[in-house]
């Protein structure tokens, strides 16, 4: 390109741009007396979920008339790539609906996309009350939002199947390898257990709950761990339950309908699918489909969704908004959505309800008692998330489909993730 | 004249074959100008997204900003950085690597198919007008559902496809579609194929439509068995329509993501990551647009070059005029 | 009127070439034979179809019947319902997304046949500087990949005020379609000696006159192709309706399919019969279409 066309050409380019941000939408003049119109975006807007919001917004929009929330709604598969287009372009949602924020929300609190709340939580019981995983909601030492639910991971099983092999409910790993053999050495094409085996970033997250739980730490001193005979070991208990007693190259919807349709025993996974469970299930299985906290010494844990705000909201949708974050981080928000969604949230005391029955009373022992499994405190890997799940991947992948001891592919990951640049 | 006149006139003339090129008299300065007001619409409709586009995204390959707003990345210094990272990654190479493949597999399975398809309904036979309704519904299968529907299919333990095989002894252990690094490839192109058939199945019908009845007649008189005269007279004769039907459906498929993105993601390992995959990744997994842009512009110069050399050698056969 | 007799008149121009060859396809049996293109042609259909039939099969079976190690192949013996058929039209909004996807669709494929046909026609009938320029851009502009055009498309539209319209998806559509369309149409002109242009011209009809009471009733097939190409690439789009499209009201089918597969659950059932309901519309186009699809592609781009 000569010097001459490549000038044209930026010039032309930043006329477009500045055109175009002159162009976008501004936010309204402040006036107090002023309706104010909120935009929320979210995936979640189905069955319970929906009602929850519905409820929510409806007692919302009562208590302060001036206000309405709107949601936009976009689809789970093209959730991050959405918002984050309409963020480049200066237009997201004035409230941001954040998923697994402990890896999506770097990138966009990085790029300056959303508005830092320390000052707003300062005035809030959020410091004081919420777990450790609220920190999932902060990069570089600032908040960038509210957490709203964590969990702790359960282990759901099919006690018809469990009782069949003559096995009872696990709480060791040793118990969980042999009840898996007992299910899957049974006449008949049931599997024993069930894992997540695809190519998303989620993938390493069912490898990283064994870690967790049999409390081996594949980072330590700031350097990546995986050789360690701990997580060798942990990892080996995954490897011979992905390799010998599941289903294969279960994406996470096949893996929970393989335990849903009874043709797996076991599975570990959030408990907001048990209501998912209960609900679908087939009549003749449903009562013995049933959740335990997992076979380990520590309850793996990990962060579901929290609230962020847009970094562009002048003073008063940024109020409105923030009498919003206090409605839906209430008591009262969030006991609903522990009753409606059968999982426990981050305002501690809000799943009483699930204490009240046996069957998801394990649902708040696993959570109370969780750790998360990737520390937000891992800056490096949070920011090159998706960097770190495909070099991981790949090892993890490697544990199930070839027969290399576990050792010497996990010492090749510690020295592929160095390779890649990556640091915890 | 009336118009009823002038249709007669027309359909005399209109299955008469003019030739290659009807020689064009250079129009006069009134007819410039209306030709150029008839073009406008859809030349800014498609150039003027497509410079606008171009003109953002090099935008943005020329700065350091991985993810900003726009103010943002415009205001940032100008620089190669991205240009010297992405040209310098292996992985952008492999990405090409395998869309190549990838194109060039899911463009050839369904021109196999279409025109299988394609020489068998240009035959009489009942049901004719169901037959080509019915040849043509894989297109309309929104992407979502087609997408959904085949990743059950070939789920390596519960899907029908491992199922029928194992029926038909031709596997005894399930094969890993998209988790098997050496298959992932072919099972993405499995599907793709599927949905191109019924393009190639019209393009070539229409085709085959087009051919004159007196070749085939007098290649008969002499004797040329059937084989034969698939060669010599289908063959060169629907040349030209295999030539616009590959050209586009390549195009397609280059550009291809929706399927490859749920059922893999590009993985395991790369296997499947296509140039189309991979900008998705950097820009929406990685949060790298800058990246992405590059990514895309490089692509876009590539393809563009690729595209206007195999033109150069077509100019004088089907495309002569377009171009 | 004349729109009506053009299309039969075209239909017995090609009757005569189908039926001839499929006279010689006949010939060599001097008995009666199976007809064996039928056979291969049914079970070709039967194998393409499969996918479309699994779609159903898990539509209205319950789901551990299909995603099973022994999966039941045919519906009989199983408990099947259409449940999940009415559940759709009772608890979601799919009327109103095909609604939006009908009203999308039609606006593409009409607004893109209309650009396209003054285009082609143009591009058939005059040599005008940059004709080169013209064609290339048509084929670069489908070139650059889907995901890298939903931002320009966002930022535009925003800049124009037109984001959360229909209006806007039928722009991007039209953008999208036109250079099949208009490739498709141009060849289909130039099958049209220009004799007729010229008569008519000299009798007094102006260009436009030209094109839109001489050249396009003799395009219907042509114009049918079009429409039927545009229309489908349209009805099936889901990455400029998600980009441009973001209150639910305005959703089109394919956002509405989308929306089925959350992080928690997904409907098996319902997602397939919403599948299949999308289909049933296009195929109905792709039968009146039928008589001119194929002859209208005829000149395709090339000449016959």
């Amino acid at each position: 390109m000569t010097a001459k066309k490549r000038i044209s050409l930026i010039a032309a380019s930043s006329i477009l741009v500045g055109s175009l941000v002159a162009c976008a939408p501004q936010s309204a003049q402040p006036e107090a007396t002023e309706d104010i119109a909120l935009t929320l975006s979210t995936w979640s807007y189905s069955n319970e979920f929906a009602d929850w919001w519905d409820d929510v917004i409806g007692k919302f929009e009562k208590a302060n008339p001036t206000i309405t929330v709107e949601i936009q709604q976009t689809a789970f598969a093209d959730y991050g790539s959405t918002i984050t287009t309409q963020a480049v372009a200066g237009s997201e949602p004035d409230i941001i609906h954040v998923p697994t924020p402990i890896t999506t929300l770097p990138a966009w609190a990085k790029a300056g996309f959303l508005a830092p709340l320390d000052d707003y939580l300062k005035t809030t019981d959020v410091p004081k009350l919420w777990p450790a995983a609220q920190s999932a909601m902060e990069w570089n030492g600032t908040s960038y939002g509210v957490l709203l639910v964590d969990y702790g991971y359960n282990l759901f099983y099919n006690e018809a199947l469990l009782t069949e092999a003559g096995v009872g409910v696990p709480t060791t790993p040793e118990e969980l390898v042999a009840a898996a053999k007992a299910v899957t050495d049974l006449p008949g094409d049931e599997f024993g257990f069930a894992i997540t085996d695809d190519n998303t970033v989620n993938f390493v997250r069912d490898a990283l709950v064994f870690t967790t739980g049999m409390k081996a730490d594949w980072v330590k001193d700031g350097d990546w761990n995986f050789s360690d005979p701990d997580v060798v070991a942990a990892l080996d208990v995954w490897r011979e339950l992905g390799k010998k007693y599941s289903p294969i190259g279960t994406n996470f919807a096949a893996k929970r309908e393989a335990f849903l349709a009874g043709n797996s025993a076991m599975m570990i996974e959030g408990p907001f699918y048990y209501a998912t469970v209960q609900g679908t299930a087939d009549p003749a299985l449903v009562d013995s489909l049933k959740i335990a906290t997992t076979p380990f010494e520590v309850s793996p844990g990990d962060v579901s969704h929290g609230l962020a705000l847009s970094a562009d909201l002048d003073e008063n949708t940024r109020a409105a908004a923030e009498k919003f974050l206090d409605f839906v981080t209430s008591t009262e928000s969030l006991t609903t959505y522990s009753k409606l969604i059968t999982s426990p949230t981050a305002r501690p005391g809000t799943a009483q309800s699930l204490l009240e029955s046996p069957d998801t009373a394990p649902i708040v022992e696993a959570h109370e008692a969780s750790k998360l499994i990737i520390d937000p405190s891992n800056e490096g890997l949070r920011s090159d998330y998706a960097k770190f799940a495909e070099v991981t991947g790949a090892a993890l992948h490697s544990l199930l489909q070839s027969d290399a001891p576990s050792r010497e592919i996990l010492v090749n990951l510690d020295r592929a993730l160095d390779d890649a640049g990556l640091k915890p | 004249m009336t118009t009823s006149d002038t249709l007669t006139r027309v359909r005399g003339l209109h299955t008469g074959d003019r030739g290659p090129r009807a020689p064009r008299k250079r129009a006069p300065r009134r007819s410039r100008i209306t030709a150029a007001a008839y073009i406008a619409p859809s030349m800014i409709a498609v150039g003027g997204s497509l410079v606008f586009a171009l003109v953002l995204l090099v935008g943005m390959s020329l700065r350091d900003v991985s993810l900003g707003r726009l103010s943002a990345i415009f205001a940032a210094p100008l620089t190669l950085t991205n240009y010297v990272e992405v040209l310098g990654d292996p992985a952008t190479w492999r990405s090409f690597l395998v869309s190549l493949i990838y194109t060039v597999g899911s463009t050839l399975l369904p021109f196999i198919g279409g025109l299988m398809i394609a020489l068998l309904l240009n035959q009489r036979m009942p049901g004719q007008r169901l037959l080509r309704t019915l040849a043509l519904v894989p297109w309309a299968v929104p992407s979502v559902t087609a997408t959904v529907a085949f990743v059950w299919m070939m789920q390596p333990t519960y899907g029908v496809w491992n199922y029928l095989l194992r029926s038909v002894g031709l596997i005894d252990t399930d094969v890993n579609w998209f988790g098997d690094p050496n298959l992932a490839l072919l099972a993405v192109i499995i599907p793709t194929s599927w949905k191109a058939i019924p393009f190639f199945t019209l393009m070539l019908l229409a085709g085959l439509q087009s051919l004159s009845r007196e070749q085939y007649e007098a290649a008969e008189v002499d004797g040329a068995g059937r084989l034969a005269r698939f060669r010599w007279i289908t063959l060169p004769g629907l040349a030209p329509f295999i030539l616009v039907a590959l050209l586009f459906s390549a195009m397609h498929s280059f550009r291809e993501f929706d399927f490859i993105y749920a059922s893999t993601q590009g993985g395991p390992d790369g296997a499947t990551e296509t140039a189309a995959v991979r900008i998705y990744n950097q820009a929406f997994e990685s949060f790298d647009l800058g990246n992405a842009a590059t990514l895309g512009i490089v692509t876009f110069v590539l393809v563009a070059v690729l595209v206007a050399l195999l033109f150069r050698r077509l100019n004088k056969g089907s495309l002569e005029g377009f171009l | 009127m004349s729109t009506m007799t053009t299309a039969t008149a075209t239909t017995t121009t090609i009757a005569p070439t189908a039926a001839t060859t499929a006279r010689q396809a006949r010939r060599p049996a001097k008995r009666r034979r199976v007809n064996w293109s039928f056979i291969t042609m049914i079970a070709l259909v039967c194998f393409m179809f499969f996918p479309i039939y699994w779609m159903f099969m898990t539509a209205v079976l319950p789901t551990s019947a299909v995603l099973s190690r022994n999966p039941a192949l045919l519906p009989f013996g199983q408990t099947f319902s259409f449940d999940a058929f009415t559940t759709l039209f009772t608890e979601t909004a799919i009327v109103s997304w095909l609604l939006q996807s009908g009203f999308v669709t039609l606006g593409s494929a009409l607004l893109s046949t209309a650009v396209a046909v003054t285009a082609a026609y143009a591009m058939s009938r005059f040599s005008i500087p940059g004709q080169k320029l013209v064609g290339m851009t048509f084929l670069m502009g489908r070139v650059l990949p889907g995901t890298l055009l939903a931002l320009p498309f966002f930022v535009l539209f925003q800049a124009i005020g037109l984001l959360d319209t229909s209006t806007a998806v039928i722009l991007a559509n039209t953008a999208a379609i036109t250079p099949l369309t208009a490739l498709t149409l141009k060849g289909y002109f130039d099958g049209i000696p220009r004799e007729i242009d010229e008569a008519a011209l000299v009798d007094g009809c102006t260009r436009l006159g030209v094109l839109w009471r001489i050249i396009l009733p003799v395009s219907v097939p042509g114009l049918a192709a079009c429409f039927g190409l545009a229309a489908t690439a349209a009805w099936t789009d889901l990455l400029f309706a998600r980009t441009l499209l973001l209150s639910r009201e305005n959703w089109t089918m394919p956002q509405g399919i989308a929306s089925m597969i959350s992080d928690v659950e997904i409907h098996w059932n319902e997602l397939m019969a919403a599948g299949l309901i999308s289909i049933i519309p296009v195929m109905i186009v792709y039968w009146f279409l039928q008589p001119y699809l194929v002859s209208g592609m005829t000149a395709g781009g090339v000449k016959g």
